[in-house]
């Protein structure tokens, strides 16, 4: 194995444990708790 | 030892011979004598023809003076074998893309070329065996498959300083070929007497300077067309580790799904579109921390929409975790026929809920949608005709978020796609050098002309 192949494992190692522990504590940067009313006043069709 | 030299007798050794050239009198010296037919002037250039006992003066070429990378004489082990440089060839095609070539001579091994092309070099051998036709733009010679690379050109002899095993001549021209396959080239030379054909493998910079002491460029670029690419290998081993990254990620999400949905309450809306709150549960979460997802389901709704704000109230403590929703659905005809378009049902997520038991408090209203034009949204009132506008709140401890599954795909994937366009640009440029069309990666890119 090559330098880069193991950085590259390395770095997919950090990624899969960063998944497992965002996964273990239910977080998400992307979770929609607390946007309360963010759609206030953008409602309706929107076609056209 | 090998084994076969015990019972085959070795050539006899060649002697060394001392001459002294006709054009200029210096001193030259016959490295592989009995071998050698021409042997070129170290101080003058001129070649000599040494098959005679009289030496003579073939071509003269005094103004020839040349400091070359590898000087005449100079020995260097390759392949476990050591060699001596004997002749130097300086030659192009017709003036472009000069190359150089110099004889090694090996009393037991005989004679091998090093190629250099100014930026890398090649260790080049003469085949005993015409290769064979495996299609038509691909041959085979010594178990390994070529693929044509560059169309017949005629190549000159430019210079020439040393000693050879055949009557170089400057000027001298062939018509050569080339095919190229990992690591290695495949060269056709044919003159009006005869057709050879030589095999030639890319030295590592370091095993050139390691036998030869002289250097290599390490990244040449445009690259050679036998180079393998320096990305192939880390993209092979790397495409296998990302898929199996994610592969593991997918299966992590999949063993840590959400649970069941729990109906939580079904809830009236009013007909007058008033706001409406109301306090559910209790909901209790045993994890230490959790996703939570809220649906809410809303099946007589139809033009309008019921805003939905979720307060999730952690009993001990009083903490609060806000969440908003909508479920909003619309249809109609228009010129076209019939259209619709959002949904009934709403789904949030509520991220990083700590174990305990909660009160859901529900703040809702529904909402007509009142277009400009009625006629042409079709539309009725939903709230007035629906037998009992309602609203179905459930609620689950979910597993994992999809949008981080995603993430953690794309930052696997990224240096992949980084390590795949370095290895296209590679391709594209060392095809970009054949006079044929590209093949793979370089094909699958290449630009539309």
């Amino acid at each position: 194995m090559t330098r880069g192949s193991f950085f590259f494992g390395l770095w997919c190692l950090c990624v899969a444990a960063l998944f497992i522990v965002t996964a273990i504590f239910g977080y998400s940067p992307f979770a929609q708790g607390g946007r309360s009313a963010a759609r206030a006043g953008a409602y309706g069709p929107t076609h056209k | 030892m090998p084994a076969e030299l015990d019972t085959i007798a070795p050539p006899p050794a060649p002697a060394v011979r001392a001459l002294s050239c006709p054009a200029c009198g210096s001193a030259v010296t016959l490295r592989a004598a009995g071998y050698s037919v021409t042997a070129g002037c170290p101080s003058c250039g001129s070649i000599l023809d040494v098959a005679d006992p009289l030496v003579k003066l073939v071509t003269r070429y005094a103004e020839m003076t040349r400091a070359l990378d590898i000087p005449l004489g100079t020995r260097g082990t390759l392949d476990g074998i050591e060699w001596e440089a004997i002749g130097w060839l300086a030659r192009s095609m017709n003036g472009s893309y000069p190359w150089e070539e110099y004889l090694l001579f090996n009393p037991y091994h005989g004679y091998r070329w090093l190629i250099f092309d100014g930026q890398s070099w090649s260790l080049g051998e003469q085949l005993t065996a015409t290769p064979n036709f495996v299609t038509y733009d691909t041959l085979s010679a010594g178990g390994r498959q070529y693929r044509r690379f560059f169309k017949e050109r005629e190549a000159r002899v430019d210079a020439v300083l040393g000693e050879f095993y055949w009557r170089v001549a400057i000027g001298e021209q062939v018509i050569t070929s080339e095919w190229a396959a990992a690591g290695w080239t495949l060269s056709r030379e044919a003159n009006a007497k005869e057709v050879s054909w030589s095999v030639a493998r890319l030295l590592a910079p370091r095993e050139i300077e390691d036998a030869f002491g002289v250097e290599a460029e390490r990244h040449p670029w445009p690259p050679p067309p036998h180079m393998v690419s320096p990305h192939a290998g880390w993209l092979s081993t790397c495409v296998k580790l990302g898929l199996a990254a994610m592969a593991f990620l997918v299966v992590v999400s999949i063993f840590m799904g959400g649970g069941r949905w729990s109906d939580i309450g079904t809830l009236p809306i009013a007909r007058d579109g008033s706001a409406q709150s109301v306090t559910v549960g209790s909901v209790t979460f045993g994890q230490p921390w959790q996703r939570v997802e809220l649906r809410a389901r809303v099946p007589g709704l139809e033009n309008g929409w019921v805003d939905l704000d979720y307060a999730l109230v952690d009993r001990s403590t009083q903490r609060v975790y806000e969440a908003y929703g909508v479920a909003e659905r619309y249809s109609g005809r228009d010129d076209e026929g019939d259209w619709s378009e959002g949904s009934r049902t709403s789904e949030i997520s509520i991220a990083s809920v700590p174990r305990g038991t909660y009160d859901l408090v529900i703040d809702y209203r529904g909402n007509r949608w009142i277009a400009n034009n009625p006629g042409s949204w079709g539309q009725s009132d939903w709230l007035a005709t629906s037998d009992a506008p309602e609203v179905v709140v459930e609620v689950r401890r979910g597993g994992v978020f999809f949008s981080n599954l995603l993430l953690a795909l794309i930052l696997i994937a990224v240096p992949l796609l980084w390590g795949l366009a370095r290895h296209v640009r590679f391709e594209q440029a060392r095809q970009a050098e054949s006079d044929f069309d590209p093949i793979g990666v370089a094909a699958l890119f290449k630009e539309s002309e």
